[in-house]
């Protein structure tokens, strides 16, 4: 599993898709900033401490990040049948069932350091603004929060990956639904019930994002934790009608 | 247990109606290079695939290294090096950094397997060129690269000098065989250009439309198609005699009641004819034939996409 995790990691290099990624991350950052600059109440909105860090969690995640990490994720999976490596992999040979977590685990690492670049951009121009009043307490607050919907937000995006890998018609269908998907999710905060239970909104319940009990905490937990069971039961096909398709 | 490195016995593969592969044994001997020649789509590929257990097989057997290769993968694959179609690579990559994923993945243990590999191909170390930038040819280098980074016993190349130029061709022809002679590697290899299987393979098996149509000896075949007196007669005994004891002539074959070959060209045919008739033989033709491996080829295939 080592081999295969650092595998994965290397075929990243010089991937356009890593780059589209940190470019949407920064992207995020400059509109949220621009965001910021309207007064409310004779103040702006990025005067008040905390305010950058928080919103730029909702644009990132209703709008961009899910879509971003789905395109990567499938992009992952799809390219060794597209780019015909399969059948050099299997010679080596390589577990396909190892092989896919693998590549999920790298599409999880990446989510989770993607909301950690976010963090890191907008805690820095956090503390240029307001670094008397930043205390050590909410920047570890908002790292926990950042990182908690770097991993929710793998796991609701995970079954899309999956069912995108499944129906062979390219990784970029992954973005459209992620998208979709994503921003369903604006809707789904309105309601107090689909808040705690849809996959993204569920998210944020988790991460502490949303002010939850601890019992929807637990719903939302098991919603993201269903969507994980979902993504093995689609992949387990995946790699069965694979090794089926493939040999013809 | 047999000599061979691969044995086919009644090899079939079936792709719903359609026969892809029928009955096929093919037997590649240890430390030879095993040439299979047949037309595109005459089934070379997927004979190829199902040796390696990269498609299943309808009906026969496989055995590699004396054994079913099946559910024994991970001892046998080490010990292969094989390129099927064109090449796999990640785009992203350099040709370096692609064969590092595939060393690593392998556990080679030799640290400077990939540079060698590479080096063996002719293809540069630490380039900065992708693999989505290489031309066909490099594409095919870094393919065969990838085959021999682990030093396998066996090599299973199907069409390795597809896009090649005329050196590039020559160049992997010459390492092929060094592989083989200097290394005792076991090669098989497919290719639907005659002249390349004729001056690389120690066997080889003639395959079309899934049908194995002739497996031989070069050797064999070319003595079979070499240039040769093809002597028609009334009696072939009383003419074996006439040639051994008059002429010396040990270098013949007999082919049916009434012809033989003899493949000593230079035979003066006037006084041998003169000979015969003494001995109360007739001789009813008399021609030189000059049948080429292409010829051949031609003649037991139907004649068409052998180039």
């Amino acid at each position: 599993m080592k081999q295969l995790l650092w595998a994965e990691r290397r075929k990243l290099r010089h991937s356009k898709i890593v780059w589209i990624a940190v470019f949407a991350v920064v992207m995020i950052a400059v509109i949220v900033f621009a965001e910021g600059q309207f007064v409310f109440k004779g103040s702006r909105y990025i005067d008040g401490a905390g305010w950058f860090m928080t919103a730029a969690q909702s644009l990132a995640t209703f709008f961009v990040l899910p879509a971003v990490i789905a395109l990567l994720g499938s992009y992952m999976i799809c390219r060794e049948e597209q780019e015909d490596t399969l059948k050099s992999l299997r010679l080596v040979p390589v577990d396909e069932a190892k092989l896919t977590v693998a590549k999920m685990i790298v599409a999880m690492v990446f989510s989770i350091l993607i909301y950690l670049l976010l963090f890191v951009i907008t805690f820095a121009v956090e503390a240029i603004m307001h670094f008397g009043t930043l205390s050590i307490q909410t920047v570890w607050g908002f790292l926990f929060t950042y990182f908690v919907n770097g991993i929710g937000v793998f796991f609701a995006i995970s079954p899309i990956v999956a069912l995108v890998a499944r129906m062979k018609k390219g990784y970029w269908l992954a973005l459209v639904f992620a998208e979709i998907y994503s921003f369903a999710g604006l809707f789904a905060s309105m309601s107090e019930i689909l808040k705690i239970a849809y996959p993204i909104t569920a998210v944020f319940n988790l991460s502490g994002y949303y002010e939850a009990t601890i019992g929807n905490k637990a719903i939302s937990l098991v919603i993201l934790l269903l969507c994980i069971t979902l993504t093995i039961f689609i992949l387990s096909g995946f790699n069965r009608n694979s090794k089926r398709i493939d040999v013809q | 247990m047999s000599d061979y490195v691969i044995e086919t016995k009644r090899l079939t593969k079936n792709y719903g109606e359609q026969t892809a592969v029928n009955a096929v044994n093919v037997h590649v001997e240890k430390g030879r290079i095993y040439g299979l020649l047949g037309r595109n789509g005459a089934g070379k590929t997927t004979i190829m695939k199902m040796i390696l257990g990269l498609t299943p097989i309808t009906s026969g057997e496989v055995d590699v290294f004396g054994q079913n290769i099946k559910g024994r993968e991970k001892r046998v694959y080490p010990r292969i090096g094989a390129i099927i179609e064109t090449p796999g690579f990640y785009p992203n990559l350099t040709g370096t950094e692609n064969l590092e994923i595939f060393a690593r993945l392998r556990g080679t243990a030799a640290p400077n397997a990939v540079k060698n590999a590479l080096d063996i191909v002719g293809l540069p170390y630490r380039d900065k060129k992708l693999f989505s930038k290489y031309s066909l040819g490099m594409k095919q280098r870094l393919g065969i690269a990838n085959a021999i980074l682990h030093d396998p016993e066996l090599l299973i190349l199907d069409e390795p000098t597809n896009g090649l130029d005329p050196i590039g061709i020559a160049e992997v022809r010459d390492f092929i065989k060094d592989l083989s002679t200097e290394h005792g590697k076991t090669i098989l290899i497919s290719s639907h250009i005659l002249s390349e299987i004729a001056l690389l393979a120690d066997d080889i098996g003639i395959i079309d439309h899934g049908v194995l149509l002739e497996e031989n000896s070069m050797e064999t075949l070319k003595r079979k198609n070499s240039k040769y007196i093809l002597l028609q007669v009334s009696d072939i005994p009383k003419t074996s005699l006439v040639l051994e004891r008059q002429f010396g002539v040990t270098d013949y074959s007999v082919q049916d009641d009434h012809s033989l070959r003899i493949y000593n060209t230079s035979l003066d045919m006037a006084a041998v004819n003169k000979a015969l008739v003494v001995q109360d033989v007739a001789v009813i033709s008399s021609q030189l034939c000059n049948d080429t491996l292409e010829d051949y080829f031609k003649k037991i295939t139907g004649g068409e996409g052998i180039a």
